[in-house]
């Protein structure tokens, strides 16, 4: 997208150094929403591997409860169910 | 719906999505295939767009005008954009996420994690990694009547632009969302696309008056 562009990313940069709430809490949002990918990705690439929610849970430094209950039943059926 | 367009609506598509990245959008609405109809120039919907003064030129001035009163996301208001201004490449992310998993996986783990239930803790409404939104889906719906049988051509895709834009729908929590994402105002105001025509002294209606006495050309 448009936005790589070198020019942007420095007036942008330059907006957040300023302290501009919107541009930083923007991008903290557009963060958080990444990594929510990111760990969607992994746990169930683990589950996929076999690994019980208790050692995800673990790693992600959550309750087993926690991590259950956001990506259980989220993906196609896991192999051999 | 996107089976049905002819040559010249395909056209029109592609130069909308160069439009939206033109304004550095995360999205495609119909504000930008309203230009994307104008940069086409030779159509007979280009044709009567210049004829009530909206050429490609004025089209782009007026959406550049919005997004700088901040009816539109302001330039800057991008993922690629904001996630850089935290020593962070998106490009990256997507390509290592995508060599791990393969790009199927990332793309239907980002439409997960946007539309999660709020049973679940609910989604962020977007995320970096859903690509380009499709704001302008009711737009292409409307053309899809509008052409009723026969293929979609540029002037349905006016058609489905203006109509889309003259009957606003009551949004949904997560239209709600997903607009606040990409930096519009919460409040709503008046449609981009009116905004545009009417800056220019003409109006929707008359515009889709002009298209209907046309006759109905195939392109």
């Amino acid at each position: 997208m448009g936005g790589s562009d070198p020019d942007e990313v420095t007036a942008l940069a330059a907006a957040t150094r300023s302290q501009d709430p919107e541009a930083g809490l923007a991008a903290v949002a557009a963060l958080r929403a990444l990594v929510d990918v990111l760990e969607a990705l992994q746990v169930e690439n683990a589950r996929t591997r076999g690994w019980t929610w208790k050692a995800i849970a673990g790693r992600l430094g959550v309750t087993k409860q926690a991590v259950h209950q956001k990506y259980a039943g989220s993906r196609l059926p896991w192999p051999g169910r | 719906m996107f089976e049905r367009l002819t040559e010249s609506a395909r056209q029109v598509i592609e130069l909308a999505g160069q439009e939206s990245d033109r304004m550095a959008h995360d999205y495609l609405g119909g504000e930008h295939v309203l230009a994307g109809i104008a940069a086409q120039g030779s159509t007979r919907a280009a044709r009567i767009l210049a004829d009530h003064g909206l050429g490609v030129a004025v089209v782009r001035a007026e959406l550049d005008r919005l997004a700088a009163q901040g009816v539109l996301p302001p330039r800057w208001r991008n993922d690629a954009g904001l996630i850089g201004s935290l020593g962070i490449d998106l490009a990256a992310v997507r390509r290592t996420a995508e060599e791990a998993f393969g790009p199927d996986a990332v793309a239907q783990a980002a439409g997960r994690v946007s539309r999660r239930s709020r049973l679940r803790g609910g989604g962020p409404g977007w995320t970096p990694l859903c690509g380009k939104a499709l704001a302008a889906k009711r737009a292409f719906y409307l053309a899809a009547v509008e052409a009723g049988l026969s293929d979609v051509g540029p002037e349905h895709l006016l058609l489905g632009v203006l109509g889309d834009a003259a009957a606003p729908v009551r949004w949904t929590r997560r239209t709600r969302r997903v607009r606040a994402y990409l930096g519009f105002p919460s409040q709503p105001g008046p449609h981009p696309v009116s905004a545009v025509i009417e800056a220019r002294g003409t109006t929707l209606d008359a515009l889709r008056k002009a298209v209907l006495a046309g006759p109905p050309a195939a392109t």
